[in-house]
């Protein structure tokens, strides 16, 4: 273990574990944005919200004549 | 078209980055003074300048919500001022891993680690205005409002305060020739005595040596707790020869001009770091950095503006729900 931290090779290792870190990032922001873009072309097709209909009611009051009674 | 074009340019930041972290490590030299350490500046630096990019593209967007108030400006003005704070987060970090290898210590308060710092703290402010606010549009026209005076503070931490500072360790002159970099002028027969930053400097003796100078300088630090005499010397062809480094300190002291004659120097201290984008790998390495960061921030941000957009979006389905 200690052969990786060797002032000839420990530059090497530095590079490697920065690369994988950084395809490990390229992987991960490759998959979220495909990801993002398809959940906006569903998005897109799907309908517009209809506007809420609010809850109306009348009262009428008829007398017998009205009723024809 | 347009799909396999922008793919085309996610996979050539990805190259391009993988390109930029091999040359860091095995294009660009050492640096004197620095070792190793130096080759950080490759991603310190353009992750800085990013930071500020984004924090302004934010700001912009909050603007245009001001004046428009449509959701999706306040969303891109966020998702910037995330990818800002990311990349800021990010610069503080590898300067701090900087600081410990050349300076001893991860965190001493220098003039520009405590502007970055009250800098991430005024956007987190920011964040935490934002989720404070239960009333969306509340909530966006004061954080729009808060995010303009964050965006007014951000040039002055990051390039005003640590310049005007007399005393940083920060080596400000590798970039940007600021107030402090061209040094102090002594004389034998008049001002020998001058400071820079905060240690008093005296020059003692200024002679001829080969078609150079050598001149004797004492230096006294802050409260007199350690004074030396140092003697830099300039070569013929009017380059800094020896530079020696302050006492206790990893600041050198340089001999920028010298003119034996009339007995006037021109004295300056250097911090690590001073001059190292004068090798011409370095640099391109770094202009190219800076690109490559520029793009996977912006991609970054798109990415994030799509799902902020995505939520505003969805939001009217979720009352109907």
């Amino acid at each position: 273990m200690t052969v990786l931290l060797d002032a000839g090779v420990a530059i090497y290792v530095a590079m490697a574990a920065a690369l994988v870190v950084w395809i490990g990032v390229f992987a991960y922001l490759w998959r979220v944005d495909r990801d993002t873009q398809e959940l906006k072309r569903q998005l897109a097709a799907r309908p517009e919200p209809v506007a809420q209909v609010q809850p109306q009611a009348r009262v009428e009051v008829r007398t017998p004549a009205e009723k024809g009674e | 078209m347009y799909q396999r074009m922008a793919d085309t340019g996610k996979i050539i930041i990805g190259i391009w980055m993988a390109a930029i972290i091999y040359a860091m490590f095995l294009v660009i030299p050492q640096y004197v003074g620095l070792g190793d350490a130096g080759r950080i500046i490759i991603v310190h630096v353009p992750t800085a300048w990013v930071t500020t990019a984004a924090y302004a593209v934010s700001a912009w967007y909050s603007i245009k919500y001001l004046r428009k108030r449509a959701i999706g400006d306040d969303a891109s003005a966020v998702a910037a001022a995330e990818v800002g704070t990311l990349f800021c987060i990010f610069a503080t970090v590898t300067g701090s891993i900087f600081a410990e290898v050349v300076w001893g210590t991860f965190w001493n308060w220098d003039p520009r680690e405590t502007s970055i710092l009250v800098l991430l703290l005024i956007y987190a402010a920011y964040f935490a205005l934002r989720s404070s606010i239960d009333d969306g549009e509340r909530r966006r026209r004061l954080a729009a409002t808060y995010n303009l005076f964050a965006a007014v503070t951000m040039p002055f931490l990051l390039f005003v305060a640590p310049r005007v500072a007399d005393s940083t360790l920060h080596p400000n002159c590798a970039f940007i020739q600021g107030s402090k970099c061209e040094g102090i002028e002594l004389r034998q027969d008049g001002a020998k005595i001058g400071q820079l930053g905060d240690v008093v400097v005296e020059l003692k003796s200024l002679v001829a040596e080969g078609d150079g100078a050598r001149a004797t300088v004492e230096v006294r630090m802050p409260g007199l707790r350690d004074t030396a005499l140092l003697s830099p010397s300039i070569d013929g062809e009017g380059k800094a020869a020896d530079r020696p480094e302050f006492p206790g300190q990893q600041f050198r002291m340089v001999l920028v001009d010298a003119d034996v004659a009339s007995g006037v120097v021109r004295v300056n201290m250097q911090a690590p770091g001073t001059g190292l984008l004068s090798n011409q790998r370095t640099l391109w390495v770094f202009l190219a950095s800076n690109l490559g960061f520029l793009f996977l921030a912006i991609w970054l941000f798109r990415i994030r503006a799509t799902v902020l957009h995505i939520q505003a979006a969805l939001a009217p389905w979720e009352v109907r729900a």
